[in-house]
């Protein structure tokens, strides 16, 4: 009996490992491929007897200067940092309070205002993208001014509203589970309802919120269609990506190409890296609620 | 720890608060000087053009429009880009209209058709009266490619051309090859059986769309310019006469799992895979595609040095035939909101100037991996410009004998049809056929479904 | 009654700037987007003209719409079900397995998401690439030639091609969201089953499934959302909705619509009908699968 259950529980954990490792190497291996290839001369991508797999000929730096410079990726990494930074404190200090009202209080027109913002998550970008742009070129000529185009402000405004609703249904939904007694507790020790959800509920919450950080800054990281439309001067390393991915498909510089890809990747890939500990950390602190 | 996150937020708050202040400044002092330079171009006499970044470089249109400014003494305002449809529908809906654009007819985003359905686009007929009427190639206004209404207005200006044709492996296929060249269909399948027993497949194109310019040499071939004519404007009998059922028997063929390198499909539909349906034919895994002279630059990266390019027309039904050839054409033309009409007239003029057409054929790209400069020859469509090409292939597929018919044009601009993809309807099916999931006669009954739609939103 | 008074202007003060936010950035444009599907335009230049729901209309009988819905429906469908099949596993595995990596993996699994689309569709270029590509070339060593398949060239199985990308793309996401609600299972709850005798297998799903339960339904809405965009994004760069049609799915079929046959508001059209459609399908899976909600 008790040897059975070892010998299926081996068995049970092989199947686990064969799992995670198969997981694994698919990802790691097309991801690796990508920094090989971005060393390739462009011959290695088309011809006769080219290997995907095999190793670059030469290491083509090359690639790397020409994607840099043409896709002027040095200045719009940094309106790609200020953008995204921006866009995730507005998204936060906007979206806990709502989410945190609407899913500890009771009040008249609760219920529609959880419909209108579970609605606002089935609107798509891609097709409002259009009437934002006119919404903002008409506001510039009503007012006489350049002020509500090509600003970093209001494109980090515009990602913070997109993901309000995303981002409000998903803690609220934390909220929801978080016992009442701590409110109560505070409440009878004197505290108002916003040093209540500043000090107390927020804090709580914090797994959730570094879940839509997380989320949150790659979708503000890696867009580019409202970034394209709305911004001209002060564009976004994603839509420098594009651009270079554009020019490049036309004259298919395959190594350029993925050299540019590399470079936008590699500081996501790094944050990611760094942020992971803080996230476990995060997430294990969701154990105090016992 | 509680109260420690909570300095945190505050902190991160605080600091948020102060940069939205210093962005928001940033914000308005960038479009304080954007402003600047409006107000600027619109005192004095600039000419804005906008032109496709394409194959052909960025460095051509630099050089036409310093020639241009040189010449007029104008000032041009000249916008690149390679996503040229996005930019100017966003400048556009922003009222800031471009004088004279650059883009062609049958680009995927089909921004010039819808142009031309708003009836946004300027008539330039007066342009080609003139000196210039008699400068022009043979035929080069006449087809809907320039006419695009069909009406004897010409709205769309042809700068540049080529022939399109079947390009093949001239290494493989020849006088004195392993294969002669085939000249009708029944030698041209001929030799697909014989190279298939030799590993080569006879055939291969590089995305179902490059099939336009065949299918409208095909069609002047089986039924003459008269039934080719009436086919660019829906006629009803165009693919159930026997004309146009023997055109889409002879596609259905030619796709066929005999005769089609068997990774076609596969690559057609991918990202960049279209290329490696051209590299087919430089290795010598298919002898024949549908293409332009374009390819051969296209290609260099990776043609072999002792790789030899071959063109010839799309094979003919009987030996005894005059060759329809599809004369591909590149087009310009003038919004017909632009500001500055009658310099945007002027600078057309000008692209047929002998200036600008030994500039276009001295073009050059310049590789963006190695810098290496390659030469990337562009025609402009007046007499003579073709003659001045270095001997070679891509002259070979410019030349024009008593036996050949030059074919233009387009399928005519109708209404705009809710729910038609004209691409789609007319060349994406040939990659079904191919893979033999749909037959000519579903193929047949669907063009004439579309033919109806179109006919009847033909104004 | 003062409490009362103040508790309102609280909840006021909260959601205020996230209703104008929302009303402004995306009520607003997506009215503008429902009123332009009500016109005939190209979406250029500013000629236009009002023909009602003529637009919807012409949308019922349209084959080509009617395919990319199928398709979008199946790719819905399948995607959602593998993806918690392969999230939850992997997320409860790395939650209460013992053993090494457990970090490693967990890294590694969430990579995918961060990778933009046009490094994805790189990737899989690669893979279903018919003669040099990964698979069939890898088919052929293991002497399985004979499974070969022309990955993205056969309109029977391009589909499925897709919808494995979409898959891996999504797994490690799904994952990282599971695993986080439950790390706020407290440990006494598995320490009280372990001794009552449950199995690991047991224990997963007498308390880590119903209690994560609500999350799961939480990211049922996100699925049929981000499949919708993200089909869309994959299709765009990986098969175009090629081979003739046969990958195409809704948004794709919008932008040809509004972008490439000069129909812009029939193109708003078709974005109306995709709204609708899964605001409607998010409702009925919330209904289907309503429990009563477990508290710890």
């Amino acid at each position: 009996m008790k040897k059975e259950n070892t010998v299926s529980k081996i068995i049970f954990k092989v199947i686990i490992y064969i799992a995670l490792i198969a997981m694994t190497v698919s990802i790691i291996v097309p991801v690796l491929w990508v920094f090989m290839a971005s060393f390739k001369r462009n011959a290695e991508f088309i011809g006769k007897g080219t290997n995907p797999w095999a190793l670059p000929e030469q290491l083509q730096w090359q690639n790397y200067v020409t994607a840099f410079v043409d896709a002027e990726m040095g200045e719009f990494f940094l309106n790609s940092v200020i953008v995204t930074a921006l866009a995730l404190i507005l998204l936060l200090v906007i979206a806990l309070p709502a989410a945190y009202a609407l899913s500890r209080f009771d009040f008249k027109g609760k219920k529609i205002l959880n419909i209108a913002f579970m609605a606002g998550l089935f609107v798509n970008i891609n097709y409002i993208v259009v009437p934002i742009f006119l919404m903002l070129s008409g506001a510039n000529r009503m007012l006489g001014v350049d002020f509500f185009l090509d600003n970093r402000f209001i494109l980090s405004l515009i990602y913070a509203s997109s993901s309000l609703s995303f981002s409000i249904y998903l803690l609220s939904g934390y909220f929801k589970t978080l016992p009442r007694g701590f409110e109560e507790a505070a409440y009878i020790d004197g505290c108002g309802y916003f040093k209540t959800m500043v000090s107390i509920m927020i804090p709580m919450a914090k797994p959730s919120i570094l879940t839509v950080i997380l989320f949150q800054f790659l979708s503000f990281w890696n867009e580019y269609i409202i970034a394209f439309t709305v911004m001209n001067e002060h564009n976004t390393l994603a839509v420098g990506l594009k651009n270079l991915m554009a020019v490049e498909r036309t004259a298919t510089n395959y190594g350029i190409m993925y050299a540019g890809l590399v470079i936008v990747m590699i500081p996501v890939l790094v944050l990611y890296i760094c942020v992971q500990k803080q996230l476990t950390k995060g997430m294990t602190l969701g154990g105090l609620k016992g | 720890m509680k109260k420690d996150l909570l300095k945190r937020f505050l902190a991160v708050t605080m600091v948020s608060a102060m940069a939205v202040g210093s962005l928001a400044a940033c914000g308005s002092s960038g479009g304080n000087d954007s402003d600047g330079e409006k107000t600027d171009s619109g005192s004095g006499d600039v000419l804005k053009v906008a032109a496709f970044e394409g194959g052909n470089g960025a460095d051509i249109w630099e050089k036409i429009v310093a020639a241009f400014e040189e010449e007029t003494g104008a000032e041009v305002d000249l916008t690149l880009s390679s996503e040229l449809d996005t930019v100017l529908t966003r400048d556009i809906q922003n009222g800031d209209v471009p004088d004279v654009v650059y883009y062609n007819l049958g680009q995927k985003s089909g921004f010039t058709e819808t142009m031309l359905k708003e009836n946004a686009v300027a008539d330039i007929s007066d342009v080609f009266e003139g000196e210039l009427a008699d400068k022009m190639l043979d035929g080069i206004l006449d087809g809907t490619a320039a006419q695009p209404y069909g009406d004897g207005k010409i709205y769309l200006a042809p700068i540049f051309y080529t022939q399109t044709g079947f390009w093949y492996n001239a290494t493989l296929v020849g006088e004195g090859k392993q294969y002669a060249l085939p000249t009708t269909w029944d030698e041209f399948f001929a030799l697909g059986q014989q190279a298939k027993a030799d590993g080569h497949a006879l055939f291969t194109y590089p995305q179902s769309g490059y099939f336009d310019a065949t299918i409208y040499a095909m069609l002047a071939q089986a039924g003459g310019i008269d039934f080719y004519n009436k086919a660019l404007s829906y006629d009803a009998n165009t693919w159930t006469s026997e004309e146009g059922r023997k055109v889409l028997d002879t596609v259905a063929q030619l796709v066929s799992s005999d005769n089609i390198f068997a990774d076609t499909v596969s690559n057609a539909n991918t990202d960049g895979g279209f290329k490696i349906n051209q590299q087919a034919v430089i290795d010598g895994d298919a002898l024949f595609m549908p293409n332009g002279s374009w390819v051969v630059g296209e290609m260099a990266n990776s043609t072999p040095a002792d790789f030899e390019w071959g063109v010839m027309g799309v094979p003919k039904w009987s030996a005894d035939e005059s060759q329809a050839v599809y004369t591909f054409t590149e087009q310009m033309w003038v919004p017909a909101d632009a500001e500055n009409i009658d310099l945007a007239k002027e600078f057309i003029k000008f692209m047929y100037s002998d200036t600008v057409v030994d500039l276009c054929l001295a073009n050059k790209t310049t590789n963006a991996e190695t810098g290496e400069e390659s030469d990337a020859p562009i025609v402009v469509p007046v007499k003579g410009a073709a003659e001045k090409l270095p001997e070679g292939v891509i002259k070979t597929s410019f030349q024009t004998g008593d036996d050949v018919v030059a074919v233009t044009g387009t399928w005519a601009t109708t209404a705009p049809i809710e729910g038609l993809d004209m691409k789609g309807s007319v060349y994406g099916v040939i990659d079904s056929i191919s893979t033999g999931n749909m037959t000519v006669d579903e193929w047949q009954s669907q063009l004439e479904e579309v033919w109806e739609k179109c006919a009847g939103a033909l104004e | 009654m003062n409490r009362k008074r103040s508790q309102g202007r609280f909840v006021f003060f909260c959601i205020a700037p996230a209703a104008i936010l929302v009303t402004l950035f995306i009520f607003i444009p997506t009215i503008n987007v429902f009123r332009m599907s009500l016109y005939r335009m190209g979406g250029i230049t500013n000629r236009k003209e009002f023909v009602g729901l003529n637009n919807f209309k012409t949308l019922m009988g349209d084959t080509n719409f009617l395919q990319a819905m199928q398709n979008s429906i199946a790719i819905i469908v399948l995607v959602t079900l593998c993806t918690i099949f392969f999230a939850i596993m992997f997320g409860a595995i790395l939650h209460r397995g013992k053993f090494k990596g457990k970090n490693f993996f967990r890294i590694i699994f969430y990579i995918p998401n961060i990778l933009s689309i046009v490094v994805i569709a790189g990737i899989f270029g690669a893979i279903y690439n018919p003669s040099t590509g990964l698979l069939n070339t890898f088919l052929d060593a293991i002497g399985l030639g004979f499974l070969k398949q022309q990955w993205m060239g056969d309109q029977n199985i391009v589909l499925y091609s897709i919808i494995f990308a979409l898959i891996w793309q999504a797994i490690g996401y799904y994952m990282v969201m599971y695993m986080a609600s439950m790390a706020a299972i407290p440990e006494d709850l598995y320490e009280a089953a372990s001794l009552d005798g449950a199995t690991e297998l047991q224990m997963f799903f007498q308390v880590t499934l119903p209690l994560i339960w609500s999350n799961i339904r939480t990211t049922l809405t996100f699925y049929i959302i981000s499949t919708i965009n993200l089909s869309f994004l994959f299709v765009q760069v990986m098969s175009n909705g090629g081979p003739n049609g046969h990958s195409e799915v809704f948004l794709n079929y919008m932008y040809s619509q509004a972008y490439g046959s000069s129909v812009y508001g029939y193109g708003m059209a078709i974005g109306v009908v995709v709204f609708i459609f899964s605001f409607a399908l998010a409702a009925v899976v919330n209904k289907i699968t309503d429990r009563e909600v477990l508290e710890f």
